[in-house]
């Protein structure tokens, strides 16, 4: 993987010169920049506002501003979403461990060793991205009822891990593959076993590329509303599926949503992945810039 | 710790099996010789067996009918007919003798005990009594609209009748002959849509999905709800009662009410019902002109179609044949006795198409082996994988899982698309009937599919417009600090999951709290609210606009990452040239960010195409049909158990995903070359 450092330098230094002072040109480039920035976020902006009010308040007057602000919507959507909010991470958290734990030595196998057989393989991984998902909704949803695998979380899990794998490999091929063959042929002197060199070697160098991985197998997974939506019984939702029919009642609107409610509910279930993002955003970034497309 | 994994020692690779020729092995060609042998002998043999075998189910008989609504069988050899231009006509060998005219259309035709009266009910609430030269003899008053008309057992008449399409203002009443008044009437509970009679009781059904019996004296017996209302009921001499209902279903009620079995069938509604005598083999007629041979324990036998016009009614004769009436087409001649033949007609068939599939197998086998060097190739490769057995356990978790949840489900989809697989119905093989009903018949796959070309459309506008805009922008800001807090800026939003993005969407579009209804509300345009989603004209281009200003976070740093990689002497180059900023966004990034164009443009099709989720969130394909894709409709078939159905919408969707990717390729190498 190239990770191009480089930066267009000469180019807008020279510009910078030239635009130092104010052109309409710049003026006109920081002015759109600015306002397409502001609306990309009244979305965001609605929903932590919403979220901050009483829902009576809301309806009273749509446009005041959250002062003061409440948190009252926070205490009743945490009590209703938490047992979704943390099924929803378990399933997550086990197919992501899962991904790893099972593409980790296949990917090593593919890149660092040869064995008859490898290519084929390699190829058979690389054909299923190939396979779009559509064709593969209706025989999963028939095979997770042969295997008695719907209505558990367990089935969901299998499912993920099994459609995480074929891209998890490809990156962790191209990533090993990449890796200095010095070291492997040093601990092959000294007598280490593949399973040796792959844990206290490959792995601990490929950080990056499994922090990627998990990132976006967690999009992925946390985002899915379809499949839970197919495998899962009413009492067992994950939370974008808890969220979607959330309404609680307060006596107060019978028949109108409860938005304040809601939108605190659509913040908590924002929360995790800007926990990731915050954490791993230079990944992802750097991952998507060069990784992608090479030009 | 110690596996029995080694790295592998240097071996000097033998290159003498590669450069000998290409040998054949004279032992493998005599295998194949033999294959051959049996491949002809086993065609032949099945074609004699099947030729053995094969029976003609149905026969085409001279006789066409048009537009006939229903028939009865009168006399030995002729049918009385309605037809649509409300005629009652008497039909021997497919020629009308005799006709006669009714102001309003037929509802209900019987003959009575006597073997020689008629009985034509009509819309109009009339009951006309006809001697076989069609002259009136009498005429009953009903004042209601007639549904069915059934011969009584003391020669009288029963009239099931009833006002308002649905209400309960629904009568089944009994006239003794030469009677101008009912001897009884009792009131059913709902629109009444069929009845027949047998010696000792009387059987309904309602549109409300009700079956009833009432005794002979006109006494409610009981009443029993099914699923679906039921359009067809049939007794048997046993006492049980067929049904054929509006969705296709087939059912078999006992005397008491209790259903015994049911199969589903066919998609749409059920039309004609019959059995033979002995009730050995129960026969329905659907809709779109297919017939299907039941046996009495609820197995599906067979399966043929024999018009493209609704299956009508089923005339038996003395021979023991029966006439198959389609609205409009030639009469079949059904032959009951041959249905066990046509089975096993049907299970040769199968046997031959294994047979020659295993024969193909094992013939591309022998062929590989036959080549002297693939043959000896194989103890090496064997013996160079056990020194390596333990490396296949790294790849075998992988291998399988990617084996079991992704090739072999999409193998198998192709073969559930030819396949009518549900849950509730016999499994059968079908050919191309979903393809074909996919193609021509179903008006919600069009629709969709014309949704999803300009979800395509409006997606790609969407993904290369404006991130390439903002892109272009945060690229040429002057400072690297500005670069780098507009470009965290634009990725932030990214933070909420999309699918809550979408409920937060749906939230804007709301007709009372939204923000949308709301801000028009506040700037004085209240005229324009509306119920953005609810309104069939707005809802597809309210999910198009969700997500302004339409910067996502991944065609953004695609095009921002791209942009980083463009040689900066070019742009010095150009601006030596004296290139303003127009000429060099089309001269330069434009071209040279055409892979990155390339990529999106794809991810942007199979998104398109395959997903659905939130179409599903927002509007879940509604109001009516205005926003749904084919992926949606998959979706629900798939939920609704129709797998053989979805199956094949999936392949569709999946042959236009693999076209898509080939022209990718295509694209990608030749800009490689360049």
């Amino acid at each position: 993987m190239d990770i191009p450092s480089r930066r267009p330098t000469l180019a807008p230094q020279l510009h910078r010169k030239r635009l130092r002072s104010f052109t309409p040109l710049k003026l006109l480039q920081y002015g759109l920049l600015s306002v397409l920035a502001a609306l990309s976020f009244v979305v965001i902006v609605m929903m932590v506002s919403m979220s901050l009010r009483p829902t009576a308040l809301i309806y009273v007057d749509f446009w005041r501003l959250p002062l003061p602000p409440t948190l009252i919507n926070y205490q009743l959507a945490i009590l209703d979403l938490l047992p979704a909010m943390l099924r929803t991470l378990v399933i997550t958290f086990v197919s992501i461990v899962g991904i790893l734990v099972l593409a980790c030595p296949a990917a090593y196998a593919l890149a660092r060793v040869r064995f008859p057989g490898r290519d084929l393989v390699y190829y058979m991984v690389l054909g299923v991205l190939i396979i779009p998902g559509a064709i593969l909704l209706t025989p999963h949803f028939v095979l997770a009822n042969q295997l008695g695998l719907r209505g558990s979380m367990l089935g969901l899990v299998v499912f993920y891990i099994a459609g995480g794998q074929p891209f998890a490999i490809f990156l962790l091929v191209t990533f090993f593959r990449s890796q200095i063959e010095e070291l492997f042929e040093a601990a092959r002197l000294d007598g280490t076993s593949e399973l040796q060199a792959l844990l206290y070697i490959a792995v601990p160098l490929a950080w990056p590329i499994l922090v990627t991985v998990a990132i976006l197998n967690f999009l992925g997974i946390y985002d899915d509303y379809i499949w839970p939506s197919l495998m899962l019984p009413q009492n067992q939702q994950t939370l974008i599926l808890a969220l979607e029919s959330y309404n609680p009642s307060t006596g107060q609107f019978t028949s109108r949503p409860d938005l304040g409610a809601q939108t605190a509910g659509y913040v908590i279930a924002t929360l995790p992945q800007l926990l990731l993002f915050s954490l791993g955003m230079k990944y992802f970034v750097q991952g998507l810039m060069s990784g992608s497309v090479k030009g | 710790m110690k596996l029995p994994l080694r790295f592998p020692r240097f071996r000097p690779q033998s290159t003498s099996v590669h450069s000998t020729p290409m040998r054949f092995r004279p032992t493998g060609l005599k295998q194949l010789l033999v294959l051959g042998v049996l491949a002809l002998l086993g065609n032949v043999g099945f074609f004699l067996a099947r030729q053995y075998v094969d029976v003609q189910l149905f026969t085409p008989r001279p006789e066409r009918s048009e537009q006939i609504v229903s028939a009865i069988p009168f006399g030995t050899d002729q049918i009385l007919a309605a037809t649509v231009g409300n005629d009652l006509a008497l039909l021997e060998r497919g020629l009308i003798t005799q006709q006669q005219h009714f102001d309003t259309p037929i509802a209900g035709m019987a003959v009575l005990a006597d073997q020689e009266t008629i009985a034509v009910g009509t819309s109009g609430g009339i009951v006309a009594l006809l001697n076989p030269q069609f002259q009136t003899q009498r005429e009953l008053t009903i004042n209601r609209r007639v549904i069915a008309v059934r011969p009584g057992d003391d020669g009288g008449v029963l009239v099931a009748s009833g006002i308002g399409a649905f209400s309960d203002r629904y009568f089944i009443e009994h006239f003794a002959p030469d009677a101008e008044t009912p001897s009884w009437s009792t009131q059913v509970e709902f629109t009444v849509t069929d009845m027949q009679v047998a010696v000792d009781r009387i059987v309904y059904s309602t549109a409300n999905a009700r079956v009833g019996s009432l005794a002979p004296d006109g006494t409610k017996l009981w009443t029993v709800t099914l699923r679906r209302s039921p359009t067809q009921l049939l007794l048997l001499n046993n006492g049980d009662i067929l049904i054929g209902d509006e969705r296709g279903t087939m059912l078999l009620l006992d005397t008491n009410g209790n259903v015994r079995w049911q199969l589903a069938l066919s998609r749409v509604q059920i039309q004609s019902l019959y059995a033979t005598p002995d009730s050995e083999l129960l026969f329905a007629g659907d809709t779109r002109g297919s017939v299907f041979v039941v046996s009495p324990s609820g197995e599906l036998r067979l399966t043929q179609s024999v018009a493209t016009t609704p299956v009508k009614a089923f005339i038996p004769r003395e021979n023991g044949e029966v006439v198959v009436l389609p609205g409009t087409g030639t009469w079949q001649n059904l032959q009951p006795a041959a249905v066990t033949g046509k089975e096993l007609a049907e299970r040769v068939r199968l046997g031959w198409t294994i047979f020659n599939t295993l024969l193909v197998v094992a013939t591309l086998t022998a062929s590989v082996l036959t080549v002297e060097r693939w043959h000896s190739a194989i103890p090496l490769i064997a013996r160079r994988a056990w020194r390596k057995r333990g490396i296949y356990l790294f790849v075998a978790p992988s291998l399988v899982l990617i084996s079991l949840f992704s090739y072999y489900p999409a193998a198998v989809a192709f073969f559930y698309s030819f396949t009518n697989f549900s849950l509730n119905r016999i499994f059968r093989v079908v050919g191309l009937e979903n393809y074909q009903q996919i193609f021509f018949d179903d008006f919600y796959f069009w629709v969709g599919f014309g949704n999803m070309l300009i979800f395509l459309i409006t997606g790609i506008i969407k993904s290369l417009g404006v991130p390439l805009l903002v892109a272009e922008l945060v690229f040429w800001l002057p400072r690297e600090s500005h670069r780098y807090f507009f470009r965290t800026l634009f990725i932030l939003p990214a933070v909420v999951p999309s699918l809550v993005g979408i409920l937060l969407w749906r939230m804007i579009y709301d007709p009372v709290s939204g923000l949308l209804n709301q801000s028009l509300r506040t700037i004085g345009l209240a005229t324009w609210q509306r119920a953005w989603l609810g309104d069939e004209h707005t809802a597809l281009w309210a999910i198009i606009a969700a997500g302004f200003p339409w910067i996502g976070a991944f065609p953004f740093l695609i095009y921002l990452g791209g942009l980083l990689t463009i040689n900066a002497e070019l742009y010095d180059a150009a601006r030596v040239d004296g290139a303003n900023w127009w000429t060099r966004f089309w001269m330069i990034d434009l071209p040279l960010l055409k892979p990155q164009t390339g990529l999106l443009l794809f991810f942007t099709f199979v998104g398109s195409v395959q997903s659905f989720g939130g179409i599903y969130l927002f509007t879940g394909g509604g109001p009516g049909y205005a926003t749904s894709v084919p992926a949606l409709q998959m979706y629900k078939q798939i939920a609704g158990g129709e797998f053989g159905y979805a199956s094949a919408i999936g392949v569709i969707l999946f042959s236009l995903i693999i076209v898509g990717t080939v022209i990718n390729l295509r694209f990608r190498r030749s800009a490689e070359v360049i």
